[in-house]
Order: C-alpha cells, then sequence, then structure tokens
C-alpha cells in the first residue's frame, strides 16, 4: 500500500471490561482502572479516570512499535481542566490531549523534538461526550478533527511518525511514564490506526 | 577536591607543576568505549623520556622556538606541524618544550596501545582539566569514559580557553603533540581525534615525519621543515657536539687519542649528516669508550647505516653469541609489546637456562643502553627499545636502496629474525595452550594472568599480526568451544577466555587488531573479515546494552559473574543514564576495598549523563549511598548542570545553600505551585525521572509481563527492547523470590541480558545475504542453522533467485518447502514470505507456499505481502481476497481486504462493494470503500469510483477525491480534475491536484491558474505549510512550471523563523531540488539545515543524484555530526553511489571502511539492516564468493552471541 492516508486499524479498544480485548485483531490490550461509569449514548461502560492515578496501559506490540502514518480516534468526556490532560499517548511517538484553557492539540515526536497542531482555545467542552480524531500521514499532513469538524490542521515533511516504545508503550488518560496529565473524566472507545505493513511473525 | 591556582607568566605554568605531579600508568582501551580512570592515570607522564633524552644537554633550536614563537603571535589559533626525518631530533625539541614552558603535551611513543587514540585524548584531557582547574569534567578526579572521544577533548578545549580567557586573556593556551605519524588513524576522522577547530589563543603544535597525516582543519595551518643537511639544524648538532666534546667523558676520551674537539665535531657532523639520534649513539659509544675516536673513521654516514654496521659488528665480534644469544635478545625487544623485566624477555627469546636473566640483564645494562629505555619504577627493571627508528630497522621498515648490499642483505635477515621472534613468542603461548590446529584445547579453566603476568592473553594476537600469520591469527579469532554452561551451543573460545579473566577491554582491542589486519592491502577476503569483525564488535555492543542496570548487583550476589566481571561489563554500557545508575547500584556489592575507587567511578559517570533533568536524577541517586568523604564532590557534580533551574533543584536537594538536605525528592516538590504543569514543569520531571524504572516495572507487571517471551498476553513479539525489560523486570522479582527460585529467577535474568536479541534483525539479514547467494549450492553449515525461522528465511532467499521453471532439484526446493512448513506457527510463515518477497524482487517461485498456511487470516497477510512482487499478481489478489472471506474477526478482514483491493478484478470489487454495507464501524466501511474506489480508478473507470464517493464520508473521503482528481487529470479533463481539488480540504493535497491539472490546460490557462494556486497557498496557511504545499505541488508540475514554485518554496523558507521549523522546510526543499535535476541548488538548501538529523538525510538525498566530487566532500562532511546513527546513513549513500558508480575513483573500499567504522558504538542490530548494502559492497571488493562467506561470518557471529 503505497497511499499515506490508507490505515490499519490496529487497536482498537472498548471499556466495558477492566482488561479490554483489542477488537482489531492485533493483540494491543489494555489493561485499565477498575471504575465504570456510564458510556457514550448509553453504552455500557466507559473507563473512568480520576486525575491522578488512573490510566489504561497498552504494552509496546510490534504493530504499535512499528514506525508510519498514524491516526487516533478516542471518544472522551472530560470533566476537568486545571492542567494538561493527556487523553492518548504513544512514549516517544505522539500525544492527543487537551490543555488547561480547553484547547484541543496533537502532536509528534519526531528529530527529538514535538511538532503538533492545536485547535483554538476553549474549543473541548467539559462535561460533554466528544469524539478526537489525530492524523499525521507520512506525507507531512497532520489534522485534528472534533466531532467531524477538522479544528486544527498542519503540514511538515516529518517523515512517517515514529513507533510506540519501550517500556511505556501507550497511554490512555495519563502521561506514559509518571502519574502526571491524568485525565479527569471519562472514555469509552479507542482506535489507533497505522500505515498498512505485512506481517512479522514470531521471529 | 583539589584544585590548582593558575598564576605566573609562563604559559599554563601552573598546568605543568600540576602534570608534574602526576604518576603514569597503563591502559587498554578502546577508541570509542572507554572506562573510568582517575586523572593521575590517564596522564601519560614522559619523565622517563625526558631521562632518556637528556635533556639536560639540550642545544640549540633557537631558530625553531622562534618559529614557534612567531606563529603563536600571527595567528589567531591554528596547528603548527614541524616535518622532520627519523632522529633529527623531534621527540627532544617538543620533551624540551614541554618542560621548559610547561605546555600541554602528548608523546605518541608513551601511548600504551598504539591502536587506542583515547589514550591520547584521555591524556591531554587529563592536563588540561588538571591545569585549568575544569573539574566539572573529572569529578571526584575520575575522567568518564567519554573522555577518550574527540567531542570530549574539544569540549574541554572550549572551557580551557573560557577559563584562561577569564584569568590570563594574553597567555596563548598550547598543546604540544610529538609523533603524528605513530599514531594509527581511525576512518573519517583526523589522527587521534584532533579538533578541526580550535578556540581563540588555542595552539597545537605537532611533530611528524614526512608523510600523509590526515588532519583536517578549519584553522591555520603551517609546516616547518627541519632538513637535516640544513644550516640551521647542522649549526645546532655542531654546538650540541661541542658542548659534548668539553665534557668531562668524551674530551678524557679525545685527548687521549689524540684528537682534538673540532676534529672531533667535524668527523661527526659530517658522519652523522645532522641526524640527532646517530649523534647521540655515538657520543655515548665514545664516552664510555665502546668506541674510541679513532674509529670514527669507519663510521658509515646515515642513520640506517649505523644500525646497519652496529649490528653487523656485534655479530662480527662472536658469531655464535650473536646467533644464539644477542640476537635472540634484540628481536624479543624489537618484537615486544610493552616494557619486560630482563627475564621475560629471555623467555621470549628462547633462552632457558640458569643465570640467563642476568645475563641479559647485563647485556643491557651495560653494552646496549643508549638504544634502550628503561623503566626504574616497579621493583625490576623493565626495558624497551629507546627510539621507534631502532624498531622499524629491526622490523625492515628502512628505505633499503640507501644500503649496501650486504647491508641490505644484513637488514632483510634481521627483519627476518624479528619476524621469526614474533611467531616464537606467539607459538610459546600457542604451544603451550594446546596447538592452534587441536583448538587451544589447554584453555579451558586456565588462569593464564598466571603465566608471564599474563601477557599471552594481552599480546598474542599482537605477534601473530607482526609475524604476519594473519590466516593463524583469523583462525584463533573464530575458533569454537561447546559453552561450559549450557552445553547446548558453542561459544567464541577467544571470547570466553577473555570473559574468564574479566578482560573484555582486551578481546576488543584484539577484535580491532583482527579487523586491522584484515583491512591491511594484499588481504584475502577483506571485506568479509572486515564485516566480520564488525559484527563481532557490535555483538559486543549489544551484549553491554542489553543488560539493565538493576540486574548486574543480582548477578554480583547470585554468584553469576564476580564484581570485577560485573563492572568490566557495566563500564561497556553505551547509555550514560544507564552506565551511572548501573555503577550507583553496584556500589553495595563493590568489596570494602573497592568501594572508594567505585564510588569515584559514579560520580564521573554521572558527570556525562545528558544534562537536565537525566543528570539531576542520576545525582540524587548517587548522593544517597555516597560515602561522606566525597560528597564535597557533589558540588562540582550540580555545577556541571547547564540549565540554571535544574542546578538550582539539585541545590535545594543536596541542601547546598545552607539548608539541610532535603530527604524525600517528593519534599522538593511539595512547595511547587503547580508540579504538574506550569514553568517549572522541567523541575518537577525529576521526581519522575526517579521512579521511571519502578514505574515502567509496575506498568508491566499489572501486563503480566513474565520470565519467557509470550508470557504476558500482549507480548508476542519484542525483540532487544522487550528482552531488556524482561531481565529487568525478573531483576526486580530476584529479592522478593522464594530462595528456590532466586537462583532460578537471577539466572534467567542474566541469560536475558547476554543475549543480542535481534532475532527480527537477523531475519532480514538472512534474507538479503540469501538473495544474494545467487542459485548456487547452499552450504552445508547454512542449510542446518540451528534457528528454523532463519533456516526457512535463508533457503527461500535463495530458492527464489532460481529461474522458473527451477533447475533439476538439487535438493534445496525440498529443504526450503520443508523448512517453511517446519516454521512453529502460521503467522510466522506469513511472516517470513512477508521478508523474503521484497528481498528477493521476484518471487514467482515462491506463490504456491502461502497454500500451506492453514489460518484464512495469515494466508491472506502472505498472500498481499507476495502480491506486488509476482509477475502477475492478479491471482494472489483474488486468493488474498478469498482467504479474507473466511477471517472471522470483522475488523481484520476489513484490513485484509484494503489491502487486497489494490489487485482485484471489477467482479470482485462490485461485490466487495455491495458486501461493504455490512461493516457496522463507519470509519472501516469508508476506509474499503476508498480502497475500492482507488481500484477503479487505477482500472480507469472514473464513473464506477464517483458513485463509491458518495458513499464515502468523514476525513477518508479526500483521499478518493484525490485519486479520481489524478485520474482526471490523466485522463486530460482538466476541468473535472480542478473542480475536484476545489473539493480538497488539505492544501497539500489541493495543490497536487492542481499541480497536475496544469498539465491538461492551455498554457495561457494553466499559467493563470497556476498564479491563483500559488496565491491561495501563500495565504491561507503558515509558512512551514506552504513549504510543503508549494513542493507537493513541484513535485508533479508540467517542468516549465516548476521553477516558479520552487522559488515560491524557497521564499515561504527564508521567512520561517523558527530553526527547526526551517530546517524541516529546507529538508522538504531538497526533495524537491533533487527530484528537479537541481543539485547544487540542493545541496545549498541542505547546507543551511540546522537539524543534524534532517541535515544528514538531506545529505544522503543529494549524495544519490551529485557529481564524483559532491560525493566525496559531503560523505567526508559526515564527520561533522555527532550522532553515529546520522553519520552512517550519509556514509551509507555514499557507499551506494560508489557502487553505482559515482564515486569518481575513490573507491568502493574507503567508503565502505567509513561504513562500518561507524557502527563501533552501535548494536547488532543497527548493523544488520545495512547487509544489503554492505553485502553489495563486499562482492565489488572481495568477488562472488563474499556473500556466502559472509553467510557463514553470520552464522558463526549468531551462534556465539545469540
Amino acid at each position: 500500500m503505497t497511499d499515506p492516508h490508507a490505515f490499519e486499524l490496529v487497536l482498537h479498544h472498548r471499556y466495558e471490561n477492566p482488561q479490554p480485548h483489542d477488537l482489531s485483531g492485533h493483540g494491543s490490550l489494555g489493561y485499565a482502572p477498575a471504575a465504570r461509569a456510564e458510556g457514550r449514548d448509553g453504552r455500557p461502560g466507559a473507563a473512568v479516570f480520576d486525575g491522578a492515578g488512573d490510566r489504561v496501559f497498552v504494552p509496546p506490540t510490534p504493530a504499535l512499535t512499528r514506525p508510519g502514518g498514524l491516526r487516533v480516534d478516542v471518544s472522551v468526556r472530560v470533566e476537568e481542566f486545571g492542567h494538561r490532560r493527556t487523553l492518548v499517548e504513544g512514549y516517544l511517538s505522539f500525544a492527543v490531549f487537551v490543555e488547561r484553557d480547553g484547547t484541543l492539540a496533537g502532536s509528534l515526536y519526531r528529530y527529538q523534538e514535538w511538532t503538533g497542531v492545536a485547535s483554538r482555545p476553549g474549543l473541548v467542552p467539559l462535561d460533554r461526550w466528544i469524539t478526537v480524531t489525530f492524523v499525521a500521514a507520512s506525507d507531512g499532513t497532520m489534522f485534528l478533527i472534533m466531532d467531524g469538524e477538522t479544528v486544527a490542521s498542519a503540514y511538515r515533511e516529518l517523515g512517517p511518525p515514529a513507533g510506540v516504545e519501550w517500556p511505556f508503550g501507550l497511554s490512555v488518560g495519563a502521561w506514559p511514564d509518571a502519574d502526571r496529565r491524568v485525565l479527569k473524566g471519562r472514555v469509552d472507545e479507542l482506535k489507533v490506526w497505522r500505515a498498512f505493513a505485512g506481517p512479522r511473525g514470531s521471529m | 577536591m583539589s584544585s590548582v591556582t593558575a598564576s605566573g607568566e609562563r604559559s599554563i605554568a601552573v598546568g605543568g607543576d600540576a602534570i608534574n605531579s602526576l604518576l603514569v600508568t597503563g591502559d587498554n582501551n578502546t577508541f570509542f568505549v572507554g572506562r573510568y580512570e582517575r586523572l593521575v592515570d590517564a596522564y601519560l607522564s614522559p619523565h622517563s623520556l625526558y631521562r632518556e633524552l637528556a635533556l639536560d644537554r639540550f642545544t640549540g633550536r633557537e631558530w625553531l622556538v622562534a618559529l614557534v614563537d612567531e606563529f603563536i603571535a600571527a595567528n589567531d589559533n591554528g596547528y603548527l606541524i614541524i616535518e622532520a626525518e627519523a632522529g633529527l631530533g623531534k621527540s627532544t625539541f617538543v620533551a624540551w618544550l614541554a618542560r621548559e614552558r610547561g605546555y600541554v603535551h602528548h608523546f605518541v611513543r608513551l601511548m600504551p596501545d598504539p591502536l587506542d587514540n583515547s589514550s591520547a585524548l584521555k591524556n591531554l584531557n587529563s592536563q588540561l582539566i588538571r591545569a585549568w582547574d575544569l573539574h566539572t569534567h573529572a569529578v571526584g578526579g575520575v575522567l568518564p569514559p567519554t573522555a577518550g572521544r574527540p567531542e570530549f577533548l574539544a569540549e574541554v578545549l572550549a572551557d580551557a580557553a573560557r577559563r584562561r580567557d577569564a584569568l590570563r586573556p594574553d597567555e596563548p593556551l598550547v598543546i604540544l603533540v610529538d609523533g603524528l605519524n605513530e599514531a594509527v588513524v581511525t576512518a573519517g576522522r583526523n589522527v587521534l581525534g584532533l579538533p578541526s577547530v580550535l578556540p581563540a589563543g588555542v595552539y597545537v603544535v605537532a611533530t611528524q615525519r614526512p608523510v600523509y597525516v590526515p588532519l583536517q582543519v578549519d584553522v591555520a595551518r603551517v609546516f616547518v621543515r627541519i632538513d637535516a643537511g640544513g644550516s640551521s639544524n647542522m649549526e645546532d648538532a655542531g654546538e650540541y657536539l661541542d658542548r659534548m666534546a668539553r665534557s668531562p667523558e668524551v674530551a678524557a676520551r679525545l685527548a687521549a687519542a689524540g684528537m682534538s674537539p673540532e676534529a672531533f665535531v667535524e668527523a661527526l657532523l659530517r658522519k652523522s649528516g645532522g641526524v640527532w639520534i646517530y649523534l647521540h649513539y655515538v657520543v655515548w659509544e665514545i664516552a664510555h669508550g665502546a668506541r674510541t675516536p679513532d674509529e670514527m673513521v669507519n663510521l658509515p654516514p646515515g642513520l640506517w647505516q649505523y644500525y646497519s654496521r652496529f649490528w653487523f659488528e656485534r655479530r662480527a665480534r662472536d658469531q655464535r653469541r650473536w646467533a644464539e644469544f644477542e640476537l635472540p635478545v634484540l628481536t624479543a625487544l624489537a618484537a615486544a609489546a610493552e616494557p619486560l623485566p630482563a627475564d621475560l624477555l629471555a623467555r621470549l627469546a628462547g633462552l632457558d637456562y640458569a643465570g640467563v636473566g642476568d645475563e641479559v640483564a647485563a647485556l643491557l645494562d651495560e653494552e646496549w643502553r643508549p638504544f634502550l629505555e628503561v623503566d626504574e619504577s616497579g621493583e625490576e627493571f623493565r626495558y624497551q627499545l629507546f627510539h621507534d627508528s631502532l624498531r622499524e630497522f629491526l622490523h625492515g621498515q628502512v628505505d633499503t636502496a640507501r644500503l649496501a648490499s650486504a647491508e641490505r642483505s644484513f637488514c632483510l635477515r634481521l627483519a627476518a629474525a624479528t619476524r621469526a621472534a614474533h611467531a616464537r613468542i606467539a607459538d610459546r603461548y600457542l604451544g603451550a595452550w594446546g596447538g592452534l590446529a587441536d583448538g587451544l584445547p589447554g584453555l579451558a579453566g586456565r588462569d593464564l594472568r598466571d603465566e608471564d603476568g599474563g601477557y599471552g592473553l594481552r599480546h598474542l594476537v599482537e605477534h601473530l599480526d607482526h609475524a604476519g600469520r594473519a590466516d593463524d591469527l583469523h583462525t584463533l579469532m573464530a575458533l569454537s568451544a561447546p559453552d561450559g554452561t549450557s552445553g547446548t551451543r558453542q561459544v567464541n573460545l577467544w571470547f570466553d577466555t577473555h570473559r574468564r579473566h574479566a578482560e573484555p577491554a582486551a578481546y576488543r582491542s584484539d577484535v580491532r587488531i583482527a579487523w586491522r589486519a584484515a583491512q591491511r592491502a594484499g588481504a584475502t577476503m577483506r571485506a568479509v573479515r572486515s564485516l566480520r569483525y564488525a559484527l563481532i564488535w557490535c555483538s559486543l555492543n549489544s551484549r553491554s546494552a542489553n543488560t539493565p542496570p538493576n540486574l548486574w548487583p543480582v548477578l554480583v550476589r547470585s554468584g553469576q559473574v564476580s564484581y570485577q566481571e560485573a563492572l568490566a561489563g557495566v563500564r561497556q554500557i553505551p547509555a550514560a543514564e544507564d552506565r551511572a545508575e548501573a555503577l550507583t547500584r553496584l556500589l553495595d556489592s563493590a568489596p570494602p576495598d573497592a568501594r572508594r575507587r567505585l564510588e569515584e567511578e559514579a560520580l564521573a559517570s554521572v558527570r556525562v549523563v545528558p544534562d537536565r533533568y537525566w543528570r539531576v536524577g542520576e545525582l540524587w541517586r548517587l548522593s544517597q549511598v555516597l560515602s561522606e568523604e566525597l560528597r564535597g564532590e557533589l558540588v562540582t557534580l550540580v555545577d556541571s548542570i547547564g540549565t540554571a533551574d535544574f542546578r538550582g533543584m539539585a541545590r535545594e536537594l543536596l541542601g547546598l545553600d545552607g539548608e539541610a538536605p532535603i530527604e524525600r525528592v517528593a519534599d522538593a516538590f511539595a512547595v511547587l505551585p503547580d508540579a504538574a504543569d506550569s514553568s517549572s514543569d522541567a523541575t518537577a520531571l525529576a521526581e519522575a525521572y526517579l521512579d521511571r524504572r519502578g514505574f515502567a516495572t509496575r506498568q508491566l507487571h499489572r501486563a503480566e509481563f513474565g520470565a519467557a517471551p509470550g508470557a504476558g498476553r500482549a507480548l508476542a513479539v519484542g525483540g532487544a527492547a522487550e528482552q531488556y525489560w524482561r531481565a529487568h523486570v525478573l531483576a526486580d522479582a530476584v529479592d522478593a523470590a522464594s530462595d528456590g527460585d532466586r537462583t532460578r529467577l537471577a539466572v534467567e535474568a542474566g541469560r536475558l541480558g547476554e543475549e543480542a536479541n535481534d532475532a527480527g534483525e537477523q531475519a532480514g539479514a538472512w534474507a538479503a545475504l540469501g538473495a544474494r547467494l545467487g542459485a548456487t549450492a547452499v552450504p552445508p553449515e547454512l542449510s542446518t542453522l540451528r534457528h528454523p525461522v532463519h533456516r526457512a528465511v535463508l533457503l527461500l532467499a535463495v530458492l527464489a533467485q532460481r529461474s522458473s521453471p527451477p533447475v533439476p532439484d538439487d535438493g534445496l526446493a525440498t529443504d526450503a518447502r520443508a523448512a517453511f512448513a517446519e516454521l512453529p506457527d502460521d503467522e510466522c510463515r506469513a511472516g517470513v514470505l512477508a521478508l523474503v518477497a521484497p528481498a528477493v524482487g521476484n518471487a514467482d517461485l515462491l506463490r504456491d507456499l502461502p497454500d500451506v498456511i492453514g489460518d484464512p487470516r495469515w494466508r491472506a497477510e502472505a498472500l498481499v505481502a507476495l502480491a506486488p512482487q509476482l509477475t502477475d499478481p492478479g491471482p494472489a489478489g483474488v486468493a488474498a481476497h478469498r482467504a479474507a472471506g473466511q477471517v472471522i474477526e470483522a475488523e481484520v478482514q476489513v484490513g485484509l481486504l484494503v489491502r487486497a483491493a489494490e489487485y482485484l478484478p471489477v467482479p470482485l470489487l462490485r461485490s466487495t462493494l455491495a458486501d461493504s454495507g455490512a461493516v457496522t464501524d463507519e470509519d472501516l466501511r469508508w476506509s474499503l470503500r476508498v480502497a475500492l474506489g482507488r481500484r477503479w480508478c487505477e482500472l480507469g473507470d472514473r464513473a464506477a469510483a464517483t458513485a463509491v464517493l458518495s458513499e464515502v464520508g468523514g476525513s477518508w473521503r479526500p483521499h478518493l477525491v484525490l485519486a479520481l482528481a489524478t485520474a482526471a487529470a490523466r485522463d486530460g479533463d482538466a476541468a473535472t480534475a480542478l473542480r475536484l481539488a476545489d473539493d480538497l480540504p488539505h492544501p497539500p493535497m489541493r495543490a497536487q491536484a492542481q499541480a497536475l491539472a496544469l498539465r491538461a490546460l492551455e498554457p495561457r490557462a494553466a499559467a493563470a491558474q497556476l498564479a491563483s494556486d500559488l496565491g491561495g497557498a501563500a495565504s491561507t496557511i503558515d509558512f512551514p505549510s506552504a513549504v510543503t504545499t508549494l513542493a507537493r505541488s513541484a513535485a508533479v508540475a508540467p517542468e516549465e512550471y516548476r521553477e516558479q514554485l520552487i522559488e515560491a518554496a524557497r521564499v515561504a523558507t527564508a521567512r520561517i523563523d523558527d530553526q527547526f521549523q526551517q530546517s524541516v522546510a529546507r529538508r522538504t526543499l531538497v526533495d524537491v531540488l533533487v527530484g528537479a535535476g537541481e543539485v547544487g541548488a540542493a545541496r545549498e538548501v541542505a547546507d543551511g539545515i540546522v537539524t543534524e538529523a534532517l541535515q544528514a538525510e538531506a545529505y544522503a538525498r543529494v549524495i544519490g543524484a551529485a557529481d564524483a566530487e559532491t560525493v566525496r566532500e559531503l560523505a567526508d562532511r559526515a564527520a561533522q555530526f555527532g550522532e553515529p546513527a546520522v553519520r552512517s546513513g550519509v556514509r551509507e549513500a555514499a557507499l551506494v553511489a560508489a557502487l553505482a558508480g559515482l564515486d569518481g575513483g575513490r573507491g568502493v573500499i574507503g567508503f565502505f571502511d567509513a561504513v562500518l567504522a561507524e557502527y563501533v558504538t552501535r548494536p547488532r542490530a543497527a548493523l544488520l539492516p545495512a547487509m544489503p548494502q554492505l553485502s553489495d559492497a563486499a562482492s565489488a571488493i572481495d568477488g562472488p564468493e563474499a556473500p556466502a562467506a559472509l553467510a557463514l561470518a553470520l552464522a558463526d557471529i549468531v551462534e556465539w552471541w545469540p
């Protein structure tokens, strides 16, 4: 597949249970906080993040650690700002977060620099379910969508986004390497897509 | 903390005083991977050399001193190179200058290992640090391992210059280096790693023989030549002789012979031709009565003739004694790799009888004294040859054209005898250890430290090299032996012997010698052997990097390694923060008498941890366990922190501002107003740093991350990083485990740490090598590779090279298919095919292998991976579609259909589109429809694709719009293309579609359209985005409009303020310019990039299209990049250019060597992916046998270091 915007779903979580299966079939299992609450549109369950120590930890898998184009869809309800709140972050790879002023932002880690896009302040509402999409294609297209509307975009040829690194892997609702920037709110669904690649097998 | 106060008039006179107080010891480091050393140990004291050079008799050279001073006065900085042939007093001059003026100095001849440039840099650094009180570079008086790297010297020099500017701004800072030509050169670097740029007021005065020495500098460089027969030199020599003639010893001899001092001077001056070492020898002979003044008439002219005559006369004096005693001692001296006591010299000379040691000592002390340098500092005198010219003479490294035939013949016989001495010494050890042919069985369980003080372990390889026994050398390095621990695999015997003796650095030194032997002119299989040693070297790097810091004390406590072995291993850890942590953690395991030294090392290690919170974190970790008497050194460490807020935090943590130290880190952050996210964010990060390993461990525990691969539910494949953390988690678990489990866990963790864990990269290397073996028979050693994946990859890659239909089956096809079938599971089979197919190019012979795969998911994966490599991919696409249809998981199925879509025929496209309505997830459904629509576009059916577009929404829609616009432009339908372009939300996509549409427009309309497009691009987005947009447009626009687009991109690039963002834009621009054939302009744009990695990528891109001169120039410029991974990208591009014939005559070999040199600090996993180009280069250098030989080498190495 040479299309930089063709993506393979490599992680798909619905947080009805504490250890969500990966519906994408790539084994990207999540280890989530125990608390549950009602999800979006009355769906049966969402992971609750207390803003202090909760997170969903996804250990690195081959599908996550490989470099290449990236798309993240997360269904989230933010209940408090106060400081930066992580929605989802891949260690040394990418981050999607909400700033203290309600700005929605996404960024990539390339060449030892974070480069990103950010919406206008005040965009993210409190206590309302939203769907956030962050796309960073290998052709340099980077944009953020909230509820179907593009809210920020930029175009930088940074090459293929880096893979998620060990040991902190993918972290939902918190900074990967410490209990910081923790989300206060709920997440009921997460999809991570990456550019297509062949199977690696158990080498 | 010791301190040296600068004062006085002489240039760094205080430095000289400080230096004089230092001691000298040896070292055996590599250039890049060093160890910690105390300043005093790093200093190579020239005091014994001063004595041997008899500096108190130094005479003349005022003219040379004046030249040095004039150079310093006339230049802001720079290099003054003094060139002269052997024996003209270069070393004496430098020694005198160093002693008289207290200049920083380095004598190459004093380096304990001539191959080890790091000792030179450490020597200079230790002096600069002491002289200028730069103790943040050597906390606790200990140099970090990086002190052996050129970058460290540059940093120290800069700080020294700053300090000089502050204290004595008018003083020049002068560094003396004697014997540049004697140093071993590292590819792509200046000799000894000397800097190309010097701070203002810094000068290097160096000596060398008149030969080429690589020294590229960006400052003034002036050469001064001492001609032996020149008037200045002859006047100096005459003055010296006149002084000697009036010395009591010589004057008495002259008087007894009735020779006037003037006649003595005149005669000896004429005979010597102004060669000072000649004068040194003869004056000693006269003074000691070994030669009478009358006999001077018989002296030959010239140094080589003198040596020849002297030793010839020794032989003539007593031929039997010469043959049986003197010649063996002389050649043993010539061969000896370090100063040796007389009795060991006798043994190495093959002399074995009572009293021989005393007899040798008497000969050396009484008759050969002028030729020797004697180290009298230890319990016994140690001897070595005084002047390199004699060593060279005895090795036959002389210009024999200047010798008479009898002298030439004698000289050649001496060289042969010296070579034989090397061989005799080598055989002494090889024989003692059971013989090389038998695989040295005597090495097992033997303590080599008890034999000749470990001389054989240290120098056997060197002697084999000098004996010209390259085959034996390579055989030794390739010896295998059963692993005494597991018994199931082979280990490298020579490595294992060094490991047992805790001498990893000595083994590395041997690898380096063997590597250099492989590179020698005329060596057979030069490239293959070089790559073999590079693989060994990188395997050692992998071992060092893969053992986590918390595992080392566990290994010591469980008795798996000794403390010394652990320390040796820790010193090799490449990541500074890991090394610092490991040293700190090892403190509890240190024997009482070693603890202080280890604490000093740990202090030094923290100094080179990357600045900011990494360094603060390691400082804090160490401060918890540091002895009270060394706590003062923490102040120096704090001062080394570059960022003010981190420095302030460290001071607060340690209570350096008067308050009591904070007991717990959390207390340090309690007062912060917003620790989670504020301007003091950087400070708060330190807390997380301290707990980051523990935090990671807790997370991994939650993920049921266990001992065996795959034990954690989420962890199927990981590689080195996964194994590293697995070892880490196991090591953490040891203390809490029951007695029974503790040892088992420790052993398992230790095993994980010892492995390279690069099976995936190995598989890639096997595919590359297999694809290059051609259709030849696979060597039996390879067809039985232990690892099933590697065996299957190799055999399939070879099989695929065969023509279709296959040649008569020699069993390869059967073996390959059997190996494929024996793979552990279907996922693995799919993975192997995905790996092999792109490597072989034509995979038609593999097309039926997916049939073996039972699981439809992995069969479909294999088919879509194979399809692009097949002559006719259609059937594979259809088969993949069929297999995907059998996959139960809907989301997996869609992903497979998306990939299969690009090979599907129309009927399957239609049915798949119809079925797509059943996909409940909107994103998945749209992604599939986009793939189907794109396929219709490729097939030329825009109407069908347009119909699909109506069923796609969200952010997926633009991709199909772009495909449709592209198809319209291709069909000449500009209007549709432009209309579709207007529907594209992203400017780069829109610009691409518009540029394609230009092709279908009339020139006038195209020009108007372009002007409109340009205006749009510039007005609606930021400058970096505009560059991306314009570049995308330029890449596809008709040639006549391209320049205008490129110019607009240039203008936008120039208006970007942020340096990193501008570098990104420049990198984009380089691609466009190279694509447009404007290579020179691309080069200029690349030169302006400030981010190294981006600039290196840009250079690599330029190299692929550049002329020979640019290829060479950019390859050389790679040396300026700090990161080896960045440098190697440029050098590999140059190698590929060379293989394509673009090198302009420099040859593949130079680039090949330069590429390999960039891997010396990196793990094997980094080197293996370069195997395709390295194998191609090896074939170009060594011939068609290279891939098979490389494959055999790789098989050995992955067996030794799995």
